[in-house]
């Protein structure tokens, strides 16, 4: 049978806020255990919570950044569990209240239905408290108890289950993860755990009604550490459920653990998360009214988002629309743009506009990707040597195809295009009399092609070039090359 | 010794105090093994702090400088045992004082010790401790009430002029009633619970039990105010309370509610009670008759929010950080063995109950009918103060419908138990404040109590109530033959 996926993902989000959510306990991460807690966050007997007045702005900036509407009163709940990791035995979260609600994101296509705007609606962003995290010793016979990220402030961010395949799931989480960069809220780092993700999957009849409540049962996939990971542990469901489905076979509402290694979730004992969470107002923490003009204080505040600056990127620069969204979905990407066009001589922008685009969305997207660092800042390539770069090929000093060399030479170096240039004598030749000599020697290796053309085989000029190319070790002017073999055949 | 005693011995310089501390240890050595009222004592650290004390010079000294204070076992102290009398918190010292006892340090009082008292605050006798029962100075067979019986009959006793409760459905009122001493259970927000144990976060406060009234509001002067480690304190500027005190009650208007009049309230307590009222018309009172129509529902009501929260509260005993481990048996011990058998080991029966039903109301597919009906009932409970409060400035009523029970008379019935808190919950569930003080003893000698009830923030009307009254009865003067 055919299926339709129908996909939700639950986003948590770490705030780079300088103390955590309850107390003055710095959020800093990979300091050394327990050294940054306090009576509080420890959960000792007698402590109270105190709220963090810049998780509150900060989750108001994410939730309107979302477009959500903003909850006129702020209450929290406890949530009741017990854990090793979770000093009160409860964590303080919101519940039925939560911050902002219906929001949505506009994602851009994907790469298999390219310029095919989706629309995933934001169900919830809440406030909550992250716990602490657990040191296994199994040699040992004993486990350890870290609570420095014990209170630091996180969002959840809740979507719809809007979502129907990997792909739109993995460009959610992309374009998520763009917004959120975008306000400076988070490092929005998965390794780091600063962004944090679990999917939501269920198959529906591909020929059910989309405007329906799914009737699919529901399974939830944690342990996912990487945006490939949520898509491939989602194909990997897809096909499990699936078969499962075709098989008669009834699904059980569960959660799945992902094992990137084998490249398969597995079923966690249902009994671990078997929990009745007890929900009910933390009275620790007055509820409190949001004044309307706080919001709006926020909302002036709120800076050019991905999608707003992309069309401003193909008003100002004239580029393609798809070129501007790929700019624009970093952050860091796109201010690295912006900074390279300010660099730029004044007046002369235009074409190389578009050329500095083309750099960053083709070698060095690559270069990034090859390298596995994470934005553009990982490369140590500023904006000043991409400006030159191109500068270099604009004055015709080096050809596109030697760029590619200076550029890697330049990334493995660390040293400026121009100073590459100079140190490996890799400038143009744009000398006619020396292409001249190199063209004549040609000539003569090649006499059938020479004659070829002389028959009128026009083809035989480019690969004439081509060799001359050859012979200079890509040296020449290619424009210049053409020029010289073509007037040195007629002239015979 | 009143603290005024004190403190004009210490003007006149004819004593120190270390001689203070000495006239105490005397009292502290003879009575103690009889009453039991502390919970943890250390005669040399008392006596170190009150040289550290002689060394502040006249400038440093504050308002209840030299004065001993004693402290509910469950207010956390730095560096002193804080154990809530329960196995579960054994050996625990915190790292931190609590707000109040920061406060109480920097007027210059003397840390006397920690009181005994009902296991987590959850009981009404004071039997409920894992160091095990107080007794009742005015008859040794009697429980002192609870939950602060240690606070209360420490007083009583004359072993402390000034003890900290705390209260959550009467657990400072009800003890210092059955002791003969006054208690203040304040408006919910007016002292910071930071350091406090948590029972019922939306009921619980700390208070001062002392002999006379004008002594609490000496200490709840010190006491009180905004935290602002307490998102529930009140930013509200606290009134000079010794200002006002005298200004007695010519022409207020004092309520007096026939459902706390009602049958389980002993003759010789309601007799007490309508004397007081005589008292306060010949002072100048007018007594009016009002209705609390809600007060039925207060005992359930309670029971539900009370434990809700407690069970959370008491989550966070499980062994992992501090207080009581279960040790690991031949077997090994998994993680779920260890909070359970922990838990198993180091809480008392009556916590047991209360966890579980607080567990229970708090369950999805019970949570609406009984925590989320509990929440409405407190706001009509509310509803009836606010209505009360728009038609006298006080409520009159007995603080307990009995005067002391015997020990292990209401130990196996914890039903009959919560009754003893019928006449004290709803000030609870309303967040306002309300004042116990002595009015009247019965034929055998027991003391009985009234318990006055003002509006939220309006504990100078108590105190200004309460301190009239005393002035004209002599019930104060009293003390248990020890």
């Amino acid at each position: 049978m055919e299926y339709r996926p129908v996909i939700g993902l639950e986003v948590h989000l770490q705030l780079k806020t300088a103390s955590k959510i309850f107390c003055g306990c710095s959020t800093l991460f990979g300091a050394s255990p327990n050294s940054q807690v306090c009576p509080v966050c420890l959960g000792l007997p007698g402590v109270l919570p105190v709220l963090n007045r810049q998780v509150f702005l900060y989750g108001v900036r994410v939730a309107l950044g979302l477009q959500c509407k903003i909850q006129p009163t702020i209450v929290f709940h406890r949530k009741n569990y017990f854990y090793p990791d979770l000093p009160k035995g409860y964590q303080i979260s919101q519940y039925d209240l939560p911050l902002g609600t219906g929001g949505h994101v506009v994602v851009p296509g994907t790469a298999a239905a390219p310029g095919t705007d989706f629309k995933v609606r934001i169900h919830r962003v809440h406030m909550e408290e992250d716990a602490g995290k657990l040191v296994h010793r199994p040699e040992e016979g004993y486990s350890l108890v870290d609570l420095n990220r014990a209170g630091v402030p996180l969002l959840e961010i809740v979507s719809e289950p809007d979502l129907e395949s990997p792909e739109q799931a993995h460009e959610y989480l992309k374009t998520l993860k763009g917004i959120l960069e975008y306000l400076e809220v988070s490092d929005c780092d998965m390794e780091k755990g600063s962004l944090r993700c679990d999917a939501n999957i269920s198959l529906s009849p591909a020929s059910a009604d989309r405007t329906a409540p799914p009737t699919g049962t529901k399974v939830e996939i944690k342990n996912l550490n990487s945006f490939k990971a949520v898509a491939r542990s989602l194909a990997y469901e897809i096909k499990r459920q699936g078969r499962a489905l075709d098989a008669g076979e009834k699904l059980m509402q569960e959660t799945r653990l992902w094992d990137d290694v084998q490249g398969m979730t597995q079923g966690m004992r249902s009994k671990e998360f078997a929990h009745d969470y007890r929900y009910f107002p933390e009275p620790d923490l007055v509820p409190f009214a949001v004044p309307s003009e706080e919001i709006d204080r926020v909302g002036k505040g709120l800076p050019e988002l991905p999608r707003q600056r992309a069309q401003r990127f193909v008003d100002q620069y004239k580029l393609p629309t798809a070129d501007a969204v790929a700019l624009t979905s970093s952050r860091s990407t796109a201010d690295y743009y912006e900074a390279c066009i300010r660099l730029l001589p004044k007046g002369k922008e235009a074409s190389p506009c578009k050329a500095v685009a083309n750099w960053l969305l083709g070698d060095l997207a690559r270069e990034m990707n090859e390298r596995n660092v994470d934005g553009i800042e990982g490369l140590k390539f500023p904006p000043g040597h991409l400006v030159e770069l191109v500068d270099l090929i604009d004055s015709g000093k080096i050809s596109g195809k030697m760029a590619k060399e200076v550029l890697t030479e330049a990334l493995q170096s660390g040293q400026s295009p121009a100073a590459v240039v100079q140190a490996k004598g890799l400038s143009q030749v744009t000398d006619r009399e020396s292409i001249r000599a190199a063209a004549r020697k040609v000539l003569e290796e090649q006499p059938q092609a020479a004659a070829d053309y002389k028959q009128g085989k026009g083809q035989s000029l480019m690969f004439l070039v081509g060799q001359l190319m050859r012979k200079t070790k890509g040296a020449a002017n290619p424009g210049l090359a053409q020029e010289v073999l073509r007037e040195l055949l007629e002239n015979r | 010794m009143t603290v005024r005693d004190i403190q004009i011995l210490y003007e006149q310089k004819e004593a120190s105090p270390s001689d203070v501390v000495k006239t105490f240890l005397d009292p502290i050595e003879e009575r103690e093994p009889k009453v039991h009222a502390f919970a943890w004592f250390d005669a040399d650290r008392l006596r170190d702090q009150a040289k550290m004390l002689e060394r502040m010079s006249n400038a440093e000294r504050g308002p209840l400088w030299g004065i001993p204070v004693l402290i509910k076992d469950n207010i956390c102290v730095e560096g002193v045992p804080t154990t809530c009398s329960s196995k579960i918190l054994a050996g625990f010292r915190p790292p931190y004082s609590a707000t109040v006892v920061e406060r109480l340090k920097r007027a210059g009082v003397l840390l006397l010790g920690m009181a005994n008292m009902d296991e987590f605050a959850f009981g009404s006798s004071c039997e409920h401790s894992c160091y095990g029962p107080t007794r009742n100075p005015w008859d040794l067979t009697r429980v002192p009430g609870g939950s602060s019986g240690g606070s209360a009959a420490a007083v009583a006793a004359r072993m402390a002029p000034l003890a900290l409760g705390s209260d959550t459905g009467g657990s400072i009122r009800q003890p210092a009633s059955f002791c003969g001493v006054v208690g203040l259970k304040p408006t919910y927000g007016r002292v910071s619970r930071y350091g406090l144990i948590a029972f019922a976060s939306s009921l619980d406060q700390i208070g001062p039990i002392t002999r006379t009234v004008e002594e609490n509001a000496l200490l709840l002067q010190v006491i009180a105010g905004f935290d602002p480690r307490d998102s529930t304190s009140a930013d509200l500027p606290v009134p000079d309370y010794a200002r006002s005190i005298r200004e007695g009650v010519k022409g207020l208007r004092l309520g007096v509610a026939k459902e706390y009049l009602g049958e389980g309230v002993v003759p010789e307590v309601r007799q007490a009670v309508e004397a007081a009222l005589d008292q306060f018309r010949r002072l100048g009172a007018v007594i009016q008759e009002i209705s609390m129509p809600h007060t039925e529902y207060a005992i359930p009501t309670y029971y539900i929010v009370a434990t809700a929260e407690a069970s959370s509260n008491l989550a966070r005993f499980e062994g992992v950080r501090y207080g009581h481990r279960a040790k690991p048996g031949r077997d090994g011990q998994t993680m779920l063995q260890m909070f359970t058998q922990s838990r198993e080991e180091g809480f008392g029966p009556e916590a047991k109950r209360r966890i579980i039903l607080g567990t229970f109301v708090l369950s999805s597919g019970y949570y609406e009918a009984y925590y989320g009906h509990a929440l409405k009932v407190r706001t009509l409970i509310k509803r009836d103060f606010d209505r009360a409060f728009e038609r006298v400035d006080c409520l009159v009523t007995p603080t307990a419908p009995t005067p002391a029970f015997r020990l292990g008379e209401k130990l196996e019935d914890p039903l009959t138990m919560y009754l003893s808190d019928i006449l004290t919950i709803s000030v609870n569930l309303a967040g306002v404040p309300a004042l116990a003080l002595p009015c009247g003893f019965t034929k055998s000698g027991l003391p009985m109590g009234m318990q006055l009830i003002a509006k939220p923030f309006a504990e100078e009307t108590l105190f200004r109530v309460g301190h009239a009254y005393e002035q004209a009865t002599d019930w104060i003067h009293r003390e248990p033959m020890l």
